[in-house]
């Protein structure tokens, strides 16, 4: 792989976080169900000929895009530091920039606000090189007093960022400090060797102009366009910033609304009153396809589907156990239960096998009868009863659960659903008890095990601690060849899954609606849909 | 009588209503009667007899499902029943007015007299302002209504049941009518208050010459107002006349019958009930009251017979009318029990009970004492807002007690009948007035009167208690066969029976009757009473008798209580109350009661206070 | 409840007029009870709203964070908001400030209560006002003109009509809104324009959700306004008015409905509650900017401040609409005025 400072796909830093699933879910849920049976029925415009991909054409100027979003929550505020819903997301994110782009699969990263970025000896130091001529969009120039506001801001507990926990570990306030306008130095405490890229796979992470307050009058960012209106729970518009430092735009605004019901938002769309959506639960992208007008865009592998057992308490204390229940996972099956087959099956790692990190080689094992024979083994003879905890409250988790506890019936393991609802999952279900569901992204492997299966890692379900993955973790945060840290994270990822106990059974899709005339659109996690180079055919 | 003088004229009226299989029933047939400026027909009848319909259909009145067959109603040139109904509208309120039974509702809740009062006059003749409003107040005058500026803002509920009468009869003559139909007038109203509608009806008939159509099935009051009298049965006009010779020398079965069902104030004669009852519609092909008549004979049934003049001005429907002689009615002197004297089974012992609003009470009963015996019936006469309501439910632990008490076979009560004992609960039993309200709507017959068989005899079984309510059903004179029907298919008179056959279940030794004839005919009422005092006598049991009805008192009571505003003004025999009243309450109420004149019953004219 | 006479009929009626009514300073007294019952209720259903919404400090902090949250963001977002306070100190530190004007801001702290709730209840009220207003009548006019005929159209109405208030609203919502917004294009398939556009796009964006409530609202009424208008018109005084010669308009009006006016009035306010509060479904479809969806979101959150604001609202509406009702039914019944006797 190549090693210029443009290209550093080996830089490998994710922070598996993502926005709390739409507290409407339930509705969504619901009335996505019972509106997709409905709209099934009912049906909009009939299909004529199939959906028109990508034409060719040149991009033109002009025209305002209407973009409808359900996930969004009153309390969204103007600070890109505390994004929870798409909603922020999409909006803050088109006004605000990051310092580097992360791609989702690769995870290589492109510069943007930084241009540079090198560390020393042994990635305790880092040293960013910040693009020079940038202008926030109040008219003032960007400098690196911007961005030590912005790290400081993300380090103050009080501030509630998501980029905390990324940057939190590894310094403090202290150790920022501003040689001159457009250079930044960050000192850590511990050694990172993809800090920087770590840090810009988180959600909230663009930078802030010093001093903001975080208002609507004033918010200023440096980002493709300019807010015009922002009305938290209901929508928000943005005009289109000419003396963006990527070159201007072509759209000459975004008006987005918040339409909560799924049926509604995709009825809009369908009646072309609505020029792109936020994502749709599988179950209703029946009603997307087939049509002229209207395209549906999948994201592909958005998520992992993850089971987390408590390695501390039976039967999850003998590892037989865990293989038994990996073996009794008809993986093909439970995709298309759950997900009508939009996505793809995972090998118990939470890296998709696009990922430069995916051990070649690596695939599931179905086999039912295997399963059995090793539960009798661990002593089990007559199967185990095993209560999950899942809720239904949280977009996709129910259809996963229950689509499971189905397949692994025959191998002997009697699933009990324990529900609770989504407003206490979090607190009460999530890491508190022996059996439960939870969902990563994509992510540097270092990242995952540092979160994940490190010793003391916060989210340690498993309460496992496997010393050679820490070992080896360790050495990829000291490592700056990238190369290295492949071959050391595959290695890695190949142990964790050997004694850790998590069953990783399947990525899922996303898609999202956008209308056939509309082009140029990109996805990626952190800013969902980027509009900087949208066009209106 | 020339013709001049006749106001509407009712020729051949028939009347029938379409069932809802489409199919017709006719409940008027063969009527004609003529009614003449300045003076009153009375149309008498039962409940079913098609007086109220014949009434409505007179003046054009036709809802959905009733269907004029036939006739002519002329009101002077024009036959109303041909009239649409635009035409019509202008008639009624401005030459023919109908004026509603006396119930609550006959005026409209939700609107001022003085807006009620004002819609024919604005209607009919155009008056507006200034003139409207004198004018109402001369007819509230007219009718005595008092304080007529400030009862023109006032709300229908503001008024008692008289006033209410009084004012849809001054919105009934504000357009100075031709024709003036009342139907029912005094249902529900003191027999003072009666007699004070009546006077005023007659003066208004005589001042403004209308003509006027008394419809009731209370001979004694159309005894009292009408000049001519038309007996109707089973939708026909059995018989008619001039009042005096009609009352006094019926020559129909029918007419005779109905008089001697009629209690008899002076306490002569006994009641006697009709037995059977009325057809549902017209028969045509024999003579309707055949089944029921004491005298029918073979030709009674081969033919409707004709209605025919018989003795001058009189006219029957009847093949035996001329054979006055052989068709007496029931003659019978009244008998009661005998009264064991000595043994008091109930003693009420300066009872006070109040009725209380808010805060506020108002005592209703005042300081009331009387001893009832065993096997003796004991009427309470009042009239309303005399307490004698209160009073009884207060015995019968209905109605708190401010103070006083209420013994039973020397025994005090508990104020609550739901804290008395059992044994208690089953020797005092009550009937009420309205059986639509007291009979579960629920259940049928069999299991209504043997419900206190089953609280108070638990030791019966199913059959034992089925037995007796069959027995008991025999002795109200209910067929077997309604054992099994719902209050809901029976009539006003045969739900009483079932209340009554119900109280005495058990087998009680105090039975409370509160007003339980009001609501009903005078037959019917006749034969209720009559069982009544059977019943009683039968097996000795009590009766506190709660009326307001003095001459139906006569009829049943030994002993009565004369009750004012909740005060005991005179207690004594009932013999001796009515033929020499000690106290001037009740020697006004005496005076009030109705009667007939001449022969066959023993009336007399009656005295109308003013 | 009928509108026939409570009066019983046991005693014969004397010539005398009844017992005065109750004086104005009587009423007046009820009505102060009343509203100081009504205070009560509101203050009882803040109460119990405010525990039911309890979520744990963390579980909050979660919410308005995200589940990534660290203990010392958790612990810094808790004192902050007051969160670790005890659960009835909170409630009554709520409790002072909303009684003087200040609603606090939203959990996340992030917007202020009252510049959030008020537009949404304006809206939502609208939405409602709207609704009825042309619902009612509607459904008063074909209750009454159909109670006179009877028949087979009648027959066929009452199926129409339950078969209308059986459909859930969102299926209604729906299929509204494909007919007339994905099909014929007549309307905004989402209601957003509320609020926010030009008074035309207001005026169309309401007509979809306002149609969506009123196929709710419509059936109840038409069955009310039926029931009472035949009982009415089979009473006695409608007879008694008839014979007087009065036209038949009048007749219907003035008298039949008139007296049965009492039924539709509660009926109505009936309406309007359900309408104010239950209107959350069709405010999701349509996405309607109103308390509604303010509601539900702010309960899923456990953002207590915005609920409370929005629950304690809408019990004052029903309070005020349980008066107001009420008096309405009083002047049109004059037989409730001044008590009962």
């Amino acid at each position: 792989m190549a090693t210029k400072d443009t290209d550093r796909s080996d830089r490998n830093s994710a922070n598996p976080l993502t926005y709390v699933a739409s507290r409407r879910s339930v509705l969504a849920v619901g009335g996505a169900g019972l509106g997709a049976l409905f709209l099934a029925a009912c049906g909009g415009s009939p299909a004529s000929s199939p959906s028109n991909t990508k034409s060719a054409g040149k991009p033109k100027k002009g025209g305002t895009l209407r973009v409808a979003i359900s996930d969004a929550d009153t309390s969204d505020a103007l600070d890109p530091g505390v994004i929870v819903t798409i909603n922020a997301a999409m909006c803050l994110n088109n006004i605000f920039d990051r310092l580097l782009k992360i791609d989702d699969t690769t995870l290589a990263a492109t510069p943007a606000l930084a241009t540079a970025w090198t560390a020393n000896a042994d990635a305790t130091e880092w040293t960013i090189k910040l693009r020079e001529g940038v202008k926030w969009h109040d008219g003032s120039d960007f400098t690196s007093k911007d961005v030590a506001f912005t790290f400081k801001h993300w380090l103050d507990p009080k501030a509630g960022s998501a980029v905390n926990l990324a940057v939190a570990p590894y310094m403090d306030a202290s150790g920022v400090s501003t040689p001159d306008a457009s250079t930044v130095v960050l000192k850590l405490n511990k050694a990172n060797s993809i800090f920087l890229e770590s840090v810009c796979t988180s959600f909230g992470s663009g930078i802030l102009k010093d001093g903001t307050d975080f208002s609507a009058a004033t918010v200023a960012g440096t980002g493709p366009f300019k807010l015009k209106s922002w009305k938290p729970g209901q929508g928000w518009s943005l005009v289109r910033n000419d003396d963006y430092w990527n070159g201007a735009p072509y759209l000459d605004g975004i008006d987005a609304t918040v339409t909560p019901d799924q049926g509604a938002k995709l009825q809009g769309v369908l009646a072309g009153s609505t020029d792109v959506t936020d994502t749709f639960p599988t179950a209703l992208w029946s009603g997307l396809q087939g049509r002229s007008n209207v395209a549906l865009e999948t994201i592909k592998a958005e998520r992992a589907w993850v089971f987390t057992f408590d390695q501390d308490k039976a039967p999850f204390n003998d590892q037989r156990v865990v293989e038994a229940l990996r073996l009794a996972t008809d993986r093909e099956t439970l995709l298309k239960t759950a997900f009508q087959g939009h996505g793809a099956v995972a090998a118990d790692i939470a890296v998709t096998s696009e990922s430069p990190f995916y051990p070649p080689g690596l695939k599931p094992e179905y086999d039912p009868a295997k399963a059995k024979q090793l539960l009798a083994d661990a002593g089990y003879p007559n199967g185990v009863d095993v209560e999950l905890s899942t809720s239904s409250g949280v977009a996709g988790m129910s259809e996963v659960a229950q689509a499971w506890q189905q397949i692994v019936k025959d191998s002997g393991f009697n699933i009990k659903l324990k529900e609770f609802p989504a407003t206490t999952y979090w607190s009460k279900g999530w890491l508190q008890t022996a059996a439960f569901q939870d969902y990563w992204h994509n992510a540097f492997p270092s990242v995952l095990f540092d979160y994940f299966y490190r010793k003391g890692a916060v989210w340690n379900g498993t309460h496992h601690d496997d010393p050679a993955v820490d070992k080896l973790t360790g050495e990829i945060y000291a490592t700056l060849d990238a190369d290295k840290r492949v071959a050391l994270s595959q290695q890695a990822l190949l142990e964790a899954r050997k004694t850790y106990s998590y069953l990783i059974p399947l990525f899922v899709d996303a898609g999202y609606a956008r209308a056939s005339k509309v082009q140029g659109l990109t996805w990626d996690r952190v800013s969902s849909i980027d509009f900087s180079r949208a066009w209106i055919a | 009588m020339s013709t001049s003088s006749v106001a509407l004229e009712i020729s051949d009226l028939a009347v029938a209503y379409t069932q809802r299989d489409g199919s017709l029933s006719k409940v008027v047939s063969d009527v004609d009667l003529t009614l003449h400026r300045g003076k009153v027909l009375g149309v008498a009848g039962e409940s079913g007899c098609g007086k109220s319909t014949m009434a409505l259909a007179a003046i054009g009145y036709r809802p959905g499902a009733m269907r004029i067959l036939g006739g002519t109603s002329r009101l002077s040139d024009v036959d109303l029943l041909g009239l649409p109904l635009a035409k019509l509208r202008q008639v009624w309120g401005s030459r023919v007015v109908y004026v509603p039974q006396a119930s609550s509702l006959t005026l409209t809740p939700a609107l001022t007299i003085g807006t009620q009062m004002a819609e024919p006059m604005k209607l009919h003749l155009g008056l507006r302002g200034q003139e409207l409003r004198a004018r109402q107040v001369e007819l509230l005058t007219e009718v005595g209504v008092p304080n007529p500026e400030a009862a023109l803002q006032r709300y229908p509920h503001q008024f008692s049941g008289g006033q209410q009468q009084r004012i849809n009869l001054a919105i009934a003559l504000s357009c100075n009518p031709e024709v003036l139909i009342l139907d029912e007038p005094t249902t529900g109203l003191d027999v003072t208050t009666q007699a004070r509608i009546m006077s005023l009806l007659q003066r208004v008939v005589a001042q403004h010459q209308t003509a006027a159509m008394l419809v009731s099935h209370d001979l004694p009051l159309l005894a009292e107002v009408c000049d001519q009298v038309a007996i109707m049965y089973g939708g026909q006009v059995v018989e008619a006349g001039p009042v005096e010779t009609l009352l006094s020398r019926p020559a129909h079965p029918y007419t005779k019958a109905l008089l001697a069902a009629v209690p008899d104030p002076s306490g002569k004669r006994a009641l006697s009930a009709i037995p059977g009852a009325p057809p549902h519609s017209v028969v045509e092909d024999a003579c309707p009251f055949a089944p029921r008549c004491l005298h029918a004979i073979e030709q009674c049934v081969q033919g409707n017979p004709r209605l025919e003049v018989f003795e001058g001005s009189q006219s029957v429907r009847c093949v035996r009318a001329g054979e006055q002689v052989a068709l007496t009615i029931d003659d019978r002197p009244l008998q009661l029990p005998e009264v064991r004297s000595g043994s008091s089974l109930l003693r009420v012992g300066d009872l006070w009970c109040e009725y209380r609003s808010r805060r506020q009470g108002t005592p209703v009963v005042k300081g009331v004492s009387f001893d009832v015996a065993q096997a003796e019936t004991l009427a309470i006469v009042g009239e309303s807002g005399s307490g004698k309501s209160t009073l009884i439910r207060a015995i019968a632990g209905l109605h708190p007690l401010s103070s006083g008490s209420v013994r039973f076979e020397g025994v005090e009560l508990a104020p609550d009948a739901g804290k008395r004992p059992r044994s208690i609960r089953r020797d005092m039993q009550i009937v009420f007035q309205n059986p639509d309200m007291s009979l579960n709507p629920r259940h049928d017959v069999m299991s209504l009167i043997a419900r206190p068989m089953q609280l108070f005899e638990g030791e019966l079984s199913r059959r034992d208690r089925e037995e007796r309510v069959r027995e008991l059903l025999s002795q109200v004179n209910l067929l077997q066969s309604m054992a099994h029907r719902y209050p809901a298919e029976l009539s006003g008179g045969q739900k009483q029976r079932v209340a009554i056959a119900r109280a005495f279940a058990a087998n009680p030794k105090l039975i409370l009757a509160d007003e339980i004839t009001s609501a009903l005919d005078v037959s019917v009422q006749a034969a209720i009473l009559s069982l009544l005092s059977s019943l009683s006598a039968e097996r000795g049991t009590s009766v506190v008798f709660v009326s307001h009805d003095l001459a139906v008192v006569r009829a049943v009571a030994h002993r009565a209580l004369v009750l004012q505003e909740g005060v005991v003004r005179e207690v004594g025999p009932v013999d001796r109350l009515f033929e020499s009243p000690e106290h001037e309450y009740t020697r006004e109420l005496v005076n009030a009661i109705p009667t007939f004149g001449a022969d066959a019953g023993g009336f007399q004219a009656p005295v109308a206070s003013a | 409840m009928s509108v026939s006479t409570l009066v019983s009929v046991a005693e014969p009626q004397a010539d005398e007029p009844p017992r005065t009514v109750r004086g104005r300073a009587a009423r007046a007294r009820a009505l102060s009870r009343q509203l100081a019952m009504a205070l009560l209720t509101i203050l009882l259903i803040s109460f119990i709203s405010f525990f039911a919404l309890n979520h744990s400090a963390d579980q909050l902090g979660k919410n308005v964070l995200g589940r990534q949250a660290s203990r010392a963001q958790l612990d810094a977002f808790a004192a902050s908001r007051g969160l670790d306070r005890p659960l009835i100190v909170q409630y009554l530190d709520w409790l002072w400030h909303f009684v003087r004007g200040d609603w606090g801001t939203n959990l996340a702290g992030t917007q202020p209560v009252k510049p959030l709730v008020l537009p949404a209840f304006a809206h939502t009220s609208e939405l409602a006002v709207i609704t009825l207003v042309w619902s009612v009548p509607i459904a008063i006019a074909v209750g009454v003109a159909v109670a006179r005929r009877g028949g087979p159209i009648d027959r066929g109405l009452f199926v129409v009509m339950t078969v209308l208030a059986a459909l859930p609203e969102f299926v209604v919502g729906l299929t509204v809104m494909i007919a007339l917004a994905v099909q014929l294009r007549w309307f905004p398939v989402a209601s957003n324009a509320i609020g926010l556009g030009t008074p035309a796009e207001q005026v169309k964006a309401f007509v979809l959700p306002s149609l969506t409530l009123g196929v709710g609202v419509v059936p109840y009424i038409w069955r009310i306004t039926r029931a009472s208008v035949l009982e009415s018109l089979s009473a006695p005084y409608t007879r008694a008015a008839v014979l007087r010669g009065l036209r038949r308009h009048r007749v219907i009006w003035r008298h039949a409905f008139r007296s049965a006016a009492v039924p539709l009035v509660n009926a109505i306010a009936i309406n309007i509650i359900y309408l104010m509060g239950g209107v959350i479904i069709v405010e999701n479809v349509f996405a309607v900017p109103g308390l509604g969806r303010l509601l539900l979101a702010a309960i899923a959150q456990g953002d207590s401040h915005t609920a409370l604001a929005i629950i304690v609202l809408l019990g004052a509406v029903f309070v005020i609409l349980g008066l107001l009702a009420d008096v309405v039914v009083t002047y049109l019944n004059p037989r409730l005025r001044g008590s009962a006797r």
